[in-house]
């Protein structure tokens, strides 16, 4: 592949972020919390878990309760996306499709000092994000 | 194979992969007709579609079906 992906965080939901922050900072220190993001166009609120230089756990919480990723939480799914950083996230998304991934929708990132983002799931419907360096 | 044939086959990939024996499609169905019909379980469904039609749909065909009508006669033109 021409276009590198590189790991930067495992994404998982949470029901209650203010549990999920006190769990976390009991496992890894409190000064691998990041503060709480709100992420607007994706109605979700994100924390990073520092896990080593540039890798993290994302704790994601559901801002609504008919929200897609409320419906995962009901489902009892956890773990369910790994986000990449890419330098080209156009020429990355195309050389995705061409190994049959699927794209959705960009999306501008609070997270990430509002860079464009991309939810894609690999041909065994397994979820990534793009980040764009 | 006709609309109505395509619409039923629809109806029992929708129940399996939405794991909801009560879906009720029509031509009309949009995706707020149906509740666990979201943006990620849309994705199961084309790739549950593709599979059991044995068609094969671009990214800009998966986003532009506003109703189950579209899909349907997406599907028929492929075959």
């Amino acid at each position: 592949m021409e276009n590198r992906l590189q790991f930067h965080h495992v994404g998982t939901l949470v029901d209650n972020m203010d549990d999920a922050i006190k769990h976390y900072s009991e496992l890894f220190g409190p000064d691998n919390i990041s503060p709480v993001i709100a992420i607007g166009s994706q109605n979700v609120n994100v924390c990073f878990v520092k896990m080593a230089d540039e890798s993290f756990i994302e704790l994601v919480e559901s801002c609504s309760e008919d929200s897609v990723v409320a419906r995962l939480v009901k489902k009892r799914v956890t773990y369910y996306h790994i986000g990449y950083k890419v330098d080209n996230i156009t020429a990355t998304v195309s050389e995705l499709e061409q190994m049959d991934y699927r794209p959705m929708e960009y999306f501008y990132s609070e997270a990430f000092e509002g860079k464009r983002c991309i939810f894609l799931f690999s041909p065994d419907t397994h979820l990534i994000e793009l980040i764009e360096k | 194979m006709d609309k109505n044939e395509v619409l039923i086959q629809l109806q029992e990939i929708f129940r399996d992969t939405l794991d909801n024996e009560e879906v009720v499609l029509t031509f009309d169905t949009t995706a707020n007709d149906v509740e666990e019909w979201d943006s990620l379980t849309h994705i199961h469904l084309v790739v549950s579609i593709e599979k059991h039609f044995k068609v094969r749909f671009t990214s800009k065909e998966i986003q532009s079906w506003k109703n189950i009508g579209e899909l349907t006669d997406s599907i028929l033109a492929k075959k």
